[in-house]
Formats: structure tokens, sequence, C-alpha cells
């Protein structure tokens, strides 16, 4: 009987925590001084992602799934903003890839490559704005690199 | 008569098997060891008061003892079943909260979907033409001017219908999730490709500075290297 109740237990915990990776961006729709955009994979397919603006994104659009930009445009907006993606990351279990530091223009990359689908996600402050972008999809981060090289 | 010769007198004393010649002799030994006859006579009534045993005692006792166990068996009996029902109880309750948690937070996120065609805002905020969605179709409004407009689309839509205010009209068969923005416009295009252009230069400069830095580690490695062999 312990053993039934404590897979129950179990079964239900992991369900509800699977779907605690739900959507960053949303947390911000319609939040004055926010700007968001979310496009799914059925809409990027609708986009013609391919070789635009001198840039080669042919190994990353097929493999994009789902794109996330918050932007936030003043100083209280980014400091929420930053510390509410600090805690998206935590409670996503992302890892911290890289940290860049070049000429007041701040950013950080986090990753998460053991799920399905993988995440990238990155956070930067040039001063006056602070953005964050996420990327969910099965690139990875050779491809990512390879769009400007 | 020697003090062996009056313990085992005392013991068939004790026992009942004493004659009366016997208990004589013991009073005139026991009187000679300076004890009290009187003494020796409330030892003897104590043993004529002891109760005797009724016949059925062992029998009364036997079925008294039965029925002590089978009252005790009948209270094990009732708490089990209570228990066990009780346990029940709450294993269901546990499976119903676990359940209505679930389904709440699905429900938050499933409320997001279309039943059919519904009003989006804009995602910036502002309050431009509405965009309504279905799970379906895309279906697009006017703006407030009541003038006929053609929503931007991508090239591979369907070709869309002019609308008057507040009616729908069916633009193109995509399937969006519900909380996306479903204006697919240039500037979402731009955007998206500015996000990864600038993921990728994040990305390469990076790397690029764990190259130098691999690089500068090397060399001092080398250096340090240098030093020890010369010395």
């Amino acid at each position: 009987m312990k053993k039934f109740i404590s897979i129950l237990l179990l079964l239900a915990t992991v369900s509800i925590v699977a779907n605690a990776q739900q959507s960053f961006a949303k947390q911000f729709k319609g939040q004055p001084d926010f700007t968001f955009v979310t496009i799914s994979k059925a809409a990027l397919r609708m986009l013609p992602l391919k070789d635009k603006m001198g840039v080669n994104i042919g190994s990353v659009a097929d493999k994009l799934d789902k794109v996330e930009i918050v932007n936030a445009t003043t100083d209280e907006t980014s400091e929420i903003l930053t510390k509410t993606c600090e805690r998206w990351i935590e409670d996503n279990g992302l890892e911290s890839f890289i940290d860049v530091d070049e000429e007041g223009q701040q950013a950080s990359i986090f990753t998460k490559t053991d799920s399905e689908p993988k995440v990238f996600l990155l956070l930067g402050n040039d001063g006056d704005t602070t953005a964050v972008i996420i990327l969910y999809g099965t690139m990875t981060l050779e491809d990512m690199q390879s769009i400007i090289h | 008569m020697n003090k062996n010769e009056i313990d085992r007198l005392l013991r068939k004393y004790y026992d009942g098997e004493t004659t009366p010649e016997e208990v004589r002799m013991l009073l005139e030994a026991l009187g000679d060891q300076g004890i009290d006859a009187l003494l020796l006579r409330g030892l003897n009534q104590l043993r004529e008061e002891v109760p005797t045993v009724p016949a059925d005692l062992e029998q009364s006792l036997s079925d008294s003892i039965d029925r002590w166990q089978e009252e005790e068996k009948r209270e094990k009996v009732i708490p089990a079943t209570w228990l066990r029902r009780m346990t029940w109880a709450a294993v269901a309750a546990s499976v119903a909260l676990i359940a209505t948690l679930g389904w709440w937070h699905l429900r938050g996120e499933s409320q997001l979907e279309p039943q059919g065609p519904v009003i989006a805002n804009n995602y910036s905020g502002e309050s431009k033409p509405e965009l309504t969605t279905g799970d379906e179709e895309i279906v697009v409004a006017v703006d407030d001017t009541n003038e006929e407009v053609r929503p931007q689309v991508a090239p591979k839509a369907r070709p869309v219908k002019s609308v008057r205010r507040h009616q729908a009209v069916h633009i193109a068969q995509a399937k969006f999730e519900a909380d996306d923005d479903p204006e697919i416009s240039e500037a979402d295009e731009e955007k998206v490709l500015m996000a990864l252009v600038t993921f990728s230069t994040v990305l390469n400069k990076g790397v690029g500075q764990l190259e130098e830095a691999s690089e500068t580690i090397e060399e001092v490695n080398n250096t340090i290297k240098q030093h020890l062999t010369i010395n």
C-alpha cells in the first residue's frame, strides 16, 4: 500500500513538474513597458528564414521549434526581467554556458541540452535595454555558431 | 530431640501429616527451645484455614480465559476494518486532490486555447486592428476606419478576402499555439532573424574569448616549463 501511494504521488509530481517548463514570455504578455514575441513552429514554417540579411540560417531554420523574445526598456523593468529570467533558469534547470562582457554590453547564454526540445537562452543588457531570447529546438551550439562565422 | 528431628517433624506438621503423638513430641521439643506453644497453635490454625480449591475451578478458569480471548479477537477485528476503510478513503482523497490540482493547472494552460475565432491583442500592447485566431484557421478583422484591408501575411498564405468591420474571413489554414502571436509580419521575421544573429554573435564572441584564454594558458604553461628546465 505504501509503495502504491508512493508511486502514485511520484507520477503526479512528475506530471506537474513536466508542465512547469511553461512559456517564459507569456508572463509578460500585456505588461506595460515590456514587449514580447512568441513564435511557434507552425508560424516559423511560414517565415522564409533562409539566407536572409546576409546570414546563413539554413542549418537552424528547420530545427527551430519556438522563439521567444522579451525586451525591457526601463531600469525598473530591466531589473524585473532579469530577476524573472534568473528564477526561470533555476526552475527549469538551465546551465550557464558562457558570459560575455564587452564595452559595457553584457550577455550570458544558458543551455539545457538534455531535454527535448533543447533550450538556449540569452540574457543580454546593453546598458539601456535588457533582452531575453529563448530558442527551443533540436539545433546544437555548433549550428548556432555557424549562423555567423 | 535434635535439630534435624525437629525440622522433620515441623515439615510433616506443615504438610498436615503428623500424628497426635508426633505433635506432642514437637510441642515438647519446641517448648524446650523456648518457642511458644501458642504460636505453634496459631500456625496450626492457619493451616486449617487454607481454603479448599473447588473441584471445577480449573474448568471455570479455562472458560473465563477462552471468553476473554474471544472478546479480544472481536475488539481487534473491528478497528482493523475501520482502519482499512479509512486508509482507502485517504488514498481516494489524495488521488482526487492530485487530479484536481493537475486539472486546475492544465485548465489554466488550456483556457488560452481558442475554441473558435477569438480576438487576440497585438503583442506589443498597442490597440491596433485586432487579429483573431482559431484552431484551424486564421481570421482577420478590419480596422476602425471601416476600410477593407488586406492583412499582411506570408506569401504562402491563401488569397485573402476583404472584410467589413467585425466580420471575419478565413485567410489561411494553419494551426497556432494558443500563446503565439498569430500576426506573421515582416517585423516578426526580422525579429527572429535578429535574435538568431545576436545569439550567434554572442556565442562566437564567447567561444573566441575562451580560445584566447586557452592560448594564454598554454603560453604561460610553456613559459613555466622553460623556466623549470633552465633551472
